[in-house]
This record gives C-alpha cells, sequence and structure tokens, in this order.
C-alpha cells in the first residue's frame, strides 16, 4: 500500500509541468484557434528527412516535449502522407532521397501544403554541392513556407508555424 | 586485433587500401586496371559494409566476399559511377530511371524512410513470425550527401563549418576530432585551458544525448512518466548549452580564435539539478521492478559479437569490454574519469551505463567551470597523413585526413553508428516486435553520421 502510495507520488512528480512564459502562453493559444478554424482541431504533420543532420529532427521532437506540449494543440505526427494535413522537409535533397520524397509529394492530398525547416533544404546552410545532392527543394516541387535556421529553435518553429496558418485561407 | 575501419584513397598509380586496427595500420596498393580486394569480412564481419562502400566508391572488386550488393547507391543512382575517383567531377548526375523492385515474400515488413522508430530517414526490412523478428536488415544511405568528396580540395578552415554539421548531436565530438588532425597537422599543443573548455562541452554533449536517448527509450516501453522526466531535463540541457556556448547544439563552440569563458552562474546550477534529478530518478526505478523487466533480457548483444564486430563506446561496455578513449588519458583521469561497465550486453545495461556516464561527466564537468579562454592560434600545416580518435557519446570517433599542398585530399570517417548499425541484425533477431523501438533507442545511431 505505502509502496503505491509512492509511486503515485513519484508518478506525479515526474509529469510536472514546467511554468510557460507569456509569449510561449500566446503562441500556444493562437496556434490552437488556428487549427481549429482551418483544420477540424486536428493537424497531422509527415515529416520527411531528405537529408538533414538531424538536429532539426531533434528541435521538432522537442516541440512534443512538456515545455512546448504540442499534441495538447491538435498536433501530431503521422508516418502516412495520405494521412497528412502538412509535409515537413528537413535537410539537404539527397539523390537517394529524391525518388521518396517526389513519390511522397504525389501522395500528399491536395491542396499540398509543404514546409522547409532549417536551412538545408534551400542550401543555405555550409554545405556545397555535390553529385549526390538535388538542390533547393523548392525547385523541384512547390513548397509554401520556409522556416530557417541551423537549426530553428522549438520557439522559432512555432512562430513560423503559426505565421504560415494565420496565412492560409 | 581489433578492427577499426577499411578504406580506399586513390593516388596517381594506383589505389590505396587503408585498415585501421587498434595496434596497427595496413596500407596495401591495388592496381588501376584491374582493382581487386580480399575480403577480411570472415574475420572481420563488420568489414562488410566499408568493402561494399569501397566498391561504390571506387569501382574496387572485393573478392570472397558474401554481401557485394551496392551499399551507398540506391535503385535510381546512376550506374557505373564511382564518385570518389579523382576523374569524377560532376556535380550533377541524371537518376537512373530504371526502377529495381524490391521483394520481401509474403512476411517481409519494410519500415521507412520515415517511420516511427528513428528521426532521420533510414530503412529497416524485417520478418517477423509469431509477433518474433526472424530477420532484420538495416538499409542506410538514404542521407547520402557525399561529404567526404565535398572537402575534397578545400583548406582545413573551409571545410570547417561542414564538418559541424555532420552530425547534429554528435557536433561537438566532431569539431574536436577535426580540431585535433588540425592540431596534429600544426605540429602545436593546446593549452590546458582549451582542453578543459573542450572537455567540458564533450561531456555535456554527452549528457544531453544519453538523456534523449533514455527518454525515447522509456517512451518505447509506455513508461510516459519517464519519458516526460528525461524531455524535461533535456530541454533545460539544450537551453544550458544554449547560454554557455552560443548554440543549443554546441555548433560553432570549438572555436580557437574567441576569447572564452564558461561563466559559474550559468552552468553550475543546471549540473547541480540534474545530479538531484537523477538520484531521485534512480531511487524510483529500485523499487519498480516493472520498468527493468521491460528492458532486461531485451535486444542482447553477445561479448563475442561486440568483439567479432569491434563495437565501441558504451556497447562494447555494456558487455564489460572496458573500451573508452578516454581511459588512457592523463588529462580525464586527472578530473577523475572512470569507465562505466556493465555485463549483460542487454538493453537494461545500455540505459545503466548511461546513468553511470552521466554522473561521471557532471563530476568532470563541475572541477571545470571558472575556465578562462585566451585566443590560441595553429599557424601553417604540414602536409601529410593524420587519424584522431575522439570518446563521442556513441562510441569512439575516428576521423583521417590527408592534407596535400594544404588542402584536404583525401577525407574518411568511422563513426560508431558504422558499425551498431550492422549488429541490429544479431541483436534484434528472436526478440518481440514490441521490442524494436526500445532495442533501437538503446543503441547509439546516427545516419546522419552513417550515411555521410
Amino acid at each position: 500500500m505505502l509502496r503505491l502510495i509512492k509511486n503515485s507520488i513519484n508518478r506525479k512528480r515526474a509529469m510536472e509541468k514546467p511554468a510557460i512564459d507569456g509569449e510561449l502562453n500566446r503562441l500556444h493559444r493562437l496556434i490552437k484557434q488556428e487549427i481549429k478554424k482551418k483544420f477540424s482541431s486536428k493537424l497531422r504533420l509527415y515529416i520527411i528527412d531528405t537529408g538533414s543532420c538531424g538536429a532539426c529532427e531533434v528541435e521538432l521532437q522537442t516541440l512534443f516535449n512538456p515545455l512546448y506540449d504540442v499534441s495538447k494543440l491538435g498536433i501530431e505526427v503521422v508516418y502516412e502522407v495520405k494521412d497528412a494535413d502538412i509535409m515537413i522537409l528537413t535537410g539537404l535533397l539527397t539523390e537517394n532521397m529524391y525518388p521518396i520524397c517526389m513519390e511522397a509529394y504525389k501522395i500528399l492530398k491536395e491542396p499540398k501544403h509543404v514546409i522547409t525547416i532549417g536551412d538545408c533544404p534551400l542550401f543555405q546552410a555550409p554545405f556545397k554541392e555535390t553529385f549526390a545532392i538535388k538542390g533547393q527543394a523548392n525547385v523541384h516541387f512547390s513548397t509554401d513556407y520556409h522556416i530557417g535556421g541551423c537549426p530553428p529553435a522549438p520557439r522559432n518553429i512555432l512562430r513560423g508555424l503559426l505565421k504560415y496558418l494565420e496565412g492560409l485561407s | 586485433m581489433r578492427f577499426i575501419a577499411r578504406f580506399a584513397k586513390e593516388q596517381e598509380e594506383c589505389f590505396e587500401i587503408i585498415t585501421v586496427y587498434d595496434v596497427r595500420t595496413i596500407k596495401e596498393k591495388i592496381n588501376k586496371l584491374t582493382p581487386t580486394l580480399v575480403s577480411i569480412a570472415k574475420e572481420y564481419p563488420s568489414a562488410t559494409w566499408f568493402e561494399r562502400k569501397i566498391t561504390d566508391d571506387f569501382g574496387i572488386e572485393i573478392l570472397y566476399s558474401t554481401d557485394k550488393r551496392p551499399l551507398v547507391k540506391h535503385e535510381h543512382f546512376p550506374k557505373d559511377i564511382y564518385p570518389m575517383k579523382k576523374s569524377f567531377e560532376k556535380l550533377t548526375m541524371e537518376s537512373n530511371s530504371e526502377k529495381i523492385e524490391k521483394s520481401t515474400g509474403s512476411h517481409g515488413i519494410i519500415l521507412g524512410p520515415t517511420h516511427p522508430y528513428h528521426l532521420e530517414s533510414s530503412q529497416f526490412q524485417l520478418f517477423e513470425g509469431n509477433s518474433e523478428i526472424l530477420h532484420f536488415e538495416t538499409m542506410p544511405f538514404y542521407k547520402y550527401r557525399a561529404i567526404e568528396k565535398m572537402v575534397e580540395g578545400m583548406s582545413l578552415e573551409d571545410a570547417k563549418p561542414i564538418v559541424e554539421r555532420i552530425s547534429g548531436t554528435n557536433t561537438v565530438a566532431y569539431q574536436l576530432g577535426y580540431l585535433d588532425i588540425w592540431r596534429q597537422a600544426s605540429k602545436r599543443t593546446l593549452p590546458k585551458t582549451i582542453n578543459v573548455q573542450h572537455m567540458f562541452f564533450l561531456e555535456l554533449e554527452r549528457v544531453l544525448n544519453h538523456i534523449n536517448d533514455m527518454a525515447l527509450m522509456c517512451r518505447f516501453i509506455n513508461f510516459l512518466e519517464g519519458s516526460h522526466f528525461f524531455m524535461k531535463l533535456l530541454e533545460e540541457g539544450r537551453e544550458t548549452m544554449k547560454n554557455l556556448s552560443g548554440h543549443r547544439f554546441g555548433f560553432g563552440v570549438v572555436n580557437l580564435t574567441n576569447e572564452s569563458e564558461i561563466k559559474v552562474e550559468n552552468g553550475f546550477d543546471f549540473l547541480n539539478h540534474l545530479e538531484k534529478e537523477l538520484i531521485w530518478f534512480e531511487k524510483w526505478m529500485k523499487v519498480k521492478p516493472s520498468f527493468w523487466k521491460e528492458l532486461v533480457r531485451e535486444g542482447v548483444i553477445l561479448k563475442e559479437d561486440v568483439k567479432a564486430f569491434g563495437l565501441v563506446g558504451l556497447v562494447a561496455r555494456s558487455v564489460a569490454i572496458d573500451l573508452d578513449c578516454r581511459k588512457d588519458s592523463l588529462f580525464y583521469n586527472e578530473y577523475g574519469f572512470v569507465s562505466a561497465s556493465e555485463n549483460m550486453g542487454d538493453t537494461s545495461s545500455r540505459f545503466k551505463i548511461r546513468l553511470t556516464e552521466i554522473h561521471t561527466s557532471l563530476r568532470m564537468m563541475r572541477k571545470v567551470l571558472d575556465n578562462r579562454v585566451l585566443p590560441f592560434f595553429l599557424g601553417t600545416t604540414k602536409d601529410g597523413e593524420y587519424t584522431s580518435f575522439i570518446e563521442s557519446s556513441a562510441g569512439e570517433l575516428m576521423m583521417y585526413l590527408e592534407l596535400k599542398d594544404e588542402k584536404i585530399n583525401r577525407f574518411f570517417i568511422r563513426d560508431p553508428s558504422f558499425l551498431n548499425a550492422q549488429i541490429l541484425s544479431r541483436c534484434m533477431k528472436n526478440n518481440e516486435m514490441d521490442a524494436l523501438g526500445v532495442i533501437l533507442k538503446s543503441i547509439p545511431l546516427s545516419f546522419s553520421a552513417n550515411d555521410l
């Protein structure tokens, strides 16, 4: 019995939420409103790493941590592109990922929303051209919005996402 | 002998094959007209991937190999292109429109390149029967950026920002490996204050990566409180890294031209807080056997497989093989370094080692605060071949660089992931499908570092 009580206290302690500041509170509120209005309260993201160093993926994953907690805003990650509302691209567009990326873009339902994240997709990172890189992602298919940074911090991703959602009709 | 890496480079009249072991390096020359190389994979199984890459890069045929499939070149990659040859200078290619259909049989499952088991693009092919994994294979190089080719002809200075971004989560280790090569080429010795600062950031990176891995392992066994707990600490750690280095991951932290100082008030609080939280967590886990039950005997890697594959880092230490680049360093020993060790070789061992290593790192880091670093200039470099070894959070990171006319002539990296990805087929076999996620997360794996 005592062990159960102790376990319950420990679980509560582990699940304590960190304090969030005014700006983050505001971002949460506004993003949730936009998702409710434009995506019926559920925004499904398909994240495709086309050749990144991994940092952008870690920051996207960070959005689901207890501080940013985007799942409570209705945001979730899906692993089938046909289920996605927005396709998110990170990294340099490599030769080996190119056909997969193009196939995913074809399957993405209309209207096709594509956001590029980080400096790599638009070739703004320090990498140089090689035969193994297809070039800028937006040359090969239509992208709607770009959130730059190397990598963009989670808060900047949220700011960018809000701006994008606000711009959608 | 422990096998470390095998790679090729092109010289004017021949190819040179460099095979690196722990006790020696063997160089053999093969002719360019009919380039063939005898495989060593029978004795050193992890040589398979290195040899497949040599074939893809240079068109060298590997004799007596049981696996001659392309590794780097996927289905749409143009045929008959050997991009690491000096004669190949193209910056663009026509994709091969002929698509090879993959066949996996009636029970085959293909995961990826986008799937929930790993953040980075990678593909796993597996066969299962009665919810048990019968066969598992990793298909890497989706993220192949040709970094080795990219930096050829560049100066060390120009290539530095590229090397920093090979692996975002191990950027400090990569920067330090690269700096060590640069230092060797300059025939200089770094002042202690610089080494101290670099050690601090390398250990902080190790701590953050271990916390991240433990968070994901908790998630995959549905221990949401554990995942939540570690994710909170990770975010605090990233902010601490940013406050101390200017970047959440530490990009650019190895920069000898800047004067810098680790400020006590920015780092000490986090280190103390983290130590307290981990002690609390460990106390809790002592009375929560259900947690360890999920990890014990999952994803076992046998000691003989670790030796055969030359595995390094915490994977080796989880079967009591004391392999750590830091243990022979007088510098690290001065700061109280002690190797971590477990012996079960399973997921629980790899979790426990991470906890122990975080404590060790915290102890060392606390000793290095209030350290002021003045600018230091390496000066001119001497042409030659240089190798560095750094203990990243994943294990021993090996870098090789040849300088010719003060420009990079050949650059090669062996990240621990290149070995770890090959052991997955052995440690996944006969485990439940439900355990796939937690086993994968317990083994350090960076595809950006693997695919290069």
